[in-house]
């Protein structure tokens, strides 16, 4: 009977995963499971998640401590049906793990056993994540694999969603169905299915499953909030702890705005009203916390950047295969200007200052939806080309909605250029936990009084730095703002 | 004239009038048409040639296959293509005979037994074998001629194919137009010993034959292609003739001795010869042909005419048929 | 189910097709071997005796022997196709392209285009490719590229004995020309197959491993070492999609983007040359439709841009193996 007796073994929730802890079961003890229910919280460095059943059987026994945290692979709990003798659950168990209860070898697994009856758990990987879908009744059913002809792929959206394939006609070569057939058949009868890893946190569907840590959950119980109304800003789309009380300190204000009896006026102007998008709250959330606490001041400079502007085409007419920009030069020379003065590398959460080694500059990118921040890492070691290939590698990425969170989290300045909306100069808000941020005017050519008092042309630049005053001084500010001109004046120092 | 061509119809005679005259007019049409920047491309043509192709082409039914060269015209009318479609495929228009997709050197009719015209010099030989080795397979008494030039005569796929035809016996002749000249280049220079020795060497029955004289052509040719058809072995038509245009549209034919083609023009000319035999046996009547030479230029003129008006092909043109399936 | 040879697997299509429809027949040098002589008839069967047998059923009217003369009955085959026929014929090997290109290139691939449709070319022409044999520089190439290059030829190349039989049978009932290439060192691989006609689809890829961490791509005799590569990075924990591609042309783009999507990993395996090559096509193909999936720069495995080289120790230096292509995985990865 031992091929009813399943072994629930820790995910690997990503590449770089090799141990993690269970932080709740979800199941007590002899409960019963379904393909699909929850049985943990697994938590490891980076995230929590939640570890579904893909078998059902009674949770006969949990093998780890909650918070101890064990390799990837190591066995966990034991699912089996009801019936199964508690000696044959144990002889399982101890020849899965050797005696000791903790598995050995965690290079084996997952998906690798010398024990040929286990059956493996597995979570799904959060590369590709669990899509939330919502199927319309038509499409709902099982089907004949042999007897449908589609990708691999197509097949597996189907098993994973009970989509019944037989329902759908395909578009590829020979008539096969594609993923994307699957994906546009459930549009078209009106459902849908949530695209896979999001950039930024996607909205809870009202009244569907939320996404929560263990901790927000029992919080908002506590409260009794309600999760959808939560803005979720944790990894992967989930409701964090501090989402619920930021939710909670937020209620007051809130109640009495909504009581507030809306002000009459004598010609009505008609208005469009509409809730804010995910990524336009998360922005709005950040940025006046940032000015509420971050006491800013700011710094101007004016640049001469016909030099600078030489070597680009100098760069353009070498045949490089890369197009480097003005702005990928500014990150260069940002990130050099960083390297000399280590006192603005920095970040600041309100307690502790963190110097870093590298400059890690966080590049401002317009999109429809708002605004990205994707960060050109240790830019201080990286040459022009490589600067502009991977920036534009970022951009373009950012563009299409496929950043990956690392890509635009964290980084220790960030930098804004408006020049290309014709902007002469304007001042920006700090990016926390960063401690400052430089705003770049437009190029304009500006009649300036040269040496011997004689009137010159030249072709100028406005930069404004805005600091924040609690970690940074002025004379500081000050002097990272000169080198920062310096480098542009010279500009062949961006080549070394 | 010999005892094949003497067995010539009133009827067959008109039509071989008919169709050597279209191909005169023809390649004079689009000759001035040419000159006058209405048609794209590279532009061969084969006037002077007619007899060579319409005494051959007279010899094989229409489910029997030719293949050409890129100087095609001629063998595509000879075979029964459709005057206007050809005309509106040298334009190039939707309504050509292609669709407008392969133009002067790609003229080709399937259905006609065409294979079709070949941008390639000798690249349409293998061909024609191809469609001998289909008799091959099935047992069919079916034969095919491969037109070539004497270039041609001088490429690899020519002479393996010379080779292969004999080694499996196919029913095909070999029909060698030698118009003197492999595009600047004197035949008597670039073929390295005897024509016919070459082709005997390989185990070919050879023929040698004036390429103005249509009924010449058509006795040796009958003959060659019927025991082809009873795999008494493969033929080598040695055809002598002469192009009155230069290699192509805009040559000056300058490596030419002055006057050569003037000299051909004035005492050799296929369609002249054609006539005086024909008037003089009492086959027909210098009045029946000046009624044909009337009709032909009517049609022509209709054809240029259809040509210029013809719609062109479109972008949804562009990427079809580039394969059956995809 | 039974098991049978990748030479078996090809011999059995080729009866099947040829007991089925009259106009398919089989030419080329030595595909009897022996005809016309005193000896011993069906002597060869091919040079790897994958046409043995044939002869004997079909006879030498559609079992043809031919001069050692490519360009001419590799065109006469396109004339045949072009006239009616299906014919199958043997190049032998793939480096004797060289000798009848035109007749592929400028005929076979372009007639029915040229000719504004009317023509279709219903040709394979088979041809073993690939290194191993220390056969040296003009034997041991594979040359898919070289027609994949080209608009009109369709180009498959089985990895084992079941996809072999399935390909060949639909390349002879296809109505294009497909280049039909089987790598050298497989003739004796055995695998299922099943004994009653069925066709493969072509440019239908297949699966022949599943994991979400890295997408291994590849074509014949690579598959295999992709498949090994896959089964020993399982035990350390990276689980590979080998994607089988079995066609260059057509290319089945959407079953190496649909994984892609999920790995976000991209490694091609390919024993053609490197440059304009299958790797780069493939690798290509990431950059403009699945730019947005790759988590890290494609590895591309291949031989060195060089000729390939005789003797033994530098023919295993050239050719990709297993070693490499777990590296290649990996550095997707680091």
């Amino acid at each position: 009977m031992t091929n009813s007796i399943h072994a629930i073994t820790m995910p690997k929730l990503g590449l770089s995963m090799t141990e993690g802890a269970v932080v709740e079961w979800r199941v007590d003890i002899g409960g019963e499971v379904k393909p699909g229910e929850l049985i943990a919280d697994i938590e490891t460095s980076k995230i929590v998640n939640e570890l579904e059943a893909q078998v059902s059987g009674a949770l006969r026994r949990t093998v780890v401590e909650t918070g101890v945290e064990v390799p990837v692979g190591a066995l966990i709990a034991v699912v089996a049906d009801a019936d199964v003798p508690d000696a044959s659950i144990d002889s399982f168990i101890s020849r899965y793990t050797g005696d000791d209860g903790v598995a050995s070898e965690p290079a084996e697994a997952p998906g690798i056993s010398d024990v040929p009856e286990i059956q493996e758990e597995r979570s799904s990987s959060p590369a590709t994540g669990q899509p939330s879908a919502a199927i319309p009744e038509s499409l709902l059913g099982d089907y004949d694999p042999q007897a449908v002809f589609a990708s691999h792929h197509a097949h597996k959206l189907a098993r994973r969603l009970g989509i019944n394939l037989a329902a759908i006609s395909g578009t590829g070569r020979a008539g096969r169905i594609s993923k994307t057939d699957v994906e546009d058949a459930v549009k078209v009868a009106g459902g849908s299915i949530a695209p896979a890893p999001a950039v930024v946190p996607k909205p809870a569907a009202t009244g569907g499953p939320v996404r929560t840590t263990p901790v927000a959950r029992r919080l908002a119980k506590q409260h009794g909030i309600d999760l959808s109304d939560v803005q979720p800003t944790g990894t992967r789309g989930r409701i964090t702890k501090g989402d619920v009380l930021r939710f909670i300190d937020r209620a007051q204000p809130t109640a009495a705005t909504a009581a507030m009896p809306a002000t009459e006026s004598p010609v009505p102007n008609p208005f469009h009203e509409h809730s804010l998008s995910p990524v336009r709250k998360v922005i709005a959330d950040r940025l006046s916390d940032s000015k509420r606490t971050a006491p800013h001041f700011r710094l101007s400079v004016d640049v001469i950047i016909d030099k600078l502007l030489e070597l680009r085409r100098d760069i353009e007419q070498g045949g490089s295969e890369t197009r480097v920009s003005v702005n990928d030069m500014l990150v260069r020379a940002a990130a050099l200007a960083l390297a000399q003065h280590p006192e603005v590398n920095i970040q600041f959460d309100g307690q502790a200052v963190r110097g870093f080694a590298h400059a890690d500059i966080a590049v401002a990118v317009a999109l429809d939806e708002g605004l990205v921040t994707p960060i050109v890492r240790r830019a201080d070691q990286k040459g022009l080309i490589e600067i502009a290939g991977e920036l534009a590698g970022l951009v373009e990425r950012a563009r299409i909605g496929k950043l990956m969170p690392d890509e635009f989290q964290g980084g220790t300045f960030t930098l804004s250029n408006l020049g290309m909306f014709g902007i002469k100069s304007f001042d920006a808000i700090i990016n926390p936990p960063q401690a400052a941020i430089m705003a770049v005017g437009k190029a304009e050519r500006r009649l300036y009084v040269g040496e011997g008092d004689s009137g010159r042309v030249a072709t100028f630049m406005t930069v404004t730095l805005s600091c924040d005053h609690r970690v940074i001084d002025g004379a500081m500010g000050a002097g990272f703002l000169q080198t920062f001109k310096d480098i542009l004046h010279h500009p062949g120092r961006l080549l070394l | 004239m010999g005892a094949n061509s003497a067995s010539l119809s009133k009827e067959q005679v008109l039509d071989a009038f008919r169709r050597m005259r279209t191909i005169r007019e023809f390649e004079d049409r689009v000759h001035i048409k040419n000159q006058s920047g209405e048609i794209p491309g590279f532009i061969h043509l084969s006037a002077g040639q007619e007899a060579s192709a319409v005494g051959i082409c007279m010899c094989l039914a229409e489910d029997e296959h030719i293949t050409s060269t890129h100087r095609g015209h001629g063998h595509s009318l000879a075979k029964g293509c459709d005057v206007v479609a050809m005309m509106d495929e040298i334009y190039a228009k939707r309504s050509g005979l292609c669709g407008g997709k392969g133009g002067s050197m790609h003229m080709a009719d399937l259905s006609k037994g065409m294979i079709g015209a070949n941008g390639i010099v000798g690249g349409g030989v293998p061909l024609a074998a191809g469609a001998a080795l289909k008799s091959h397979v099935l047992g069919l008494d079916k034969a095919s001629v491969a037109f070539f030039g004497d270039g041609a005569y001088n490429e690899g796929a020519t002479l393996e194919t010379m080779n292969l035809a004999k080694v499996l016996n196919l029913p095909m002749v070999f029909a060698m137009e030698n118009n003197g000249y492999g595009e600047a280049t004197p035949a008597d220079y670039a073929i390295g010993g005897d024509v016919l020795e070459r082709a005997r060497g390989f185990g070919l029955e050879t023929y040698a034959v004036d390429g103005h004289d249509f009924f010449a052509v058509y006795d040796v040719a009958s003959r060659a292609i019927q025991d082809a058809r009873e795999r008494k072995g493969p033929v080598l038509l040695h055809i002598s003739l002469y192009r009155y245009y230069g290699h192509f549209e805009g040559d000056a034919a300058s490596y030419r001795p002055e006057g050569e083609a003037a000299t051909v023009r004035e005492e050799k000319d296929c369609l002249m010869l054609f006539r005086c035999d024909a008037v003089t046996g009492g086959l027909v009547s210098d009045a029946e042909l000046d009624q044909v030479e009337a009709e032909v230029t009517a049609l022509l003129d209709a054809a240029v005419e259809h040509a210029v008006a013809a719609e062109s092909p479109g972008a949804e043109d562009l990427l079809t048929d580039v394969y059956a399936s995809y | 189910m039974a098991q049978k040879s990748f030479r078996e697997a090809i011999n059995e299509a080729l009866h099947e097709e040829m007991a089925r429809d009259d106009t398919v027949f089989v030419i080329g040098e030595d595909i009897a071997g022996g005809t016309g002589g005193d000896g011993e008839e069906d002597a060869w069967g091919g040079v790897m005796g994958v046409t043995k047998g044939l002869l004997g059923r079909f006879g030498s009217n559609r079992v043809i022997d031919t001069p050692i003369s490519e360009m001419s009955y590799i065109g006469a085959a396109v004339g045949a196709a072009a006239t009616g026929m299906r014919p199958v014929a043997e190049l032998m090997f793939c480096d004797f392209a060289g000798c009848c290109f035109d007749q592929l290139m400028n005929q076979a691939a372009k007639l029915r285009y040229m000719l504004g449709g009317q023509a279709k070319v219903p040709l394979v022409v088979r041809m073993q490719c690939g290194g191993g044999f220390n056969a040296a520089a003009q034997h041991s190439q594979t040359l898919h590229a070289l027609f994949t290059h080209i608009p009109g030829l369709k180009v498959v190349m089985p990895s084992n004995p079941r996809d072999a039989k399935g390909l060949l049978v639909e390349a002879i009932r296809d109505d294009d020309p497909v280049m039909f290439m089987e790598h050298k060192f497989m003739y004796d691989d055995k695998g299922d197959v099943p004994d009653e006609p069925y066709t493969i689809p072509l440019g239908i890829a297949d699966y022949t491993r599943d994991g979400e961490d890295v997408t291994i791509c590849a074509l014949g005799r690579m598959v295999n070492l992709s498949n090994q590569a896959a089964d020993e990075l399982a035990k350390e924990g990276i689980a590979c999609t080998v994607v089988d591609l079995r066609c260059t042309s057509p290319l089945d783009e959407e079953s190496v983007l649909e994984s892609l999507e999920e790995t976000g990993r991209l490694v091609i395996v390919d024993e053609g040359y490197p440059r304009c090559g299958f790797a780069a096509d493939v690798a290509a193909l990431a950059a403009r439709s699945g730019f947005g999936y790759l988590k890290a720069p494609v590895q591309t495995v291949t031989p060195p841009h060089t000729t390939i080289p005789f003797a033994p120790i530098l023919e295993e230096l050239y050719i990709p193996d297993v070693d490499r292509i777990k590296q290649a995985v990996k550095a997707t990865l680091a």
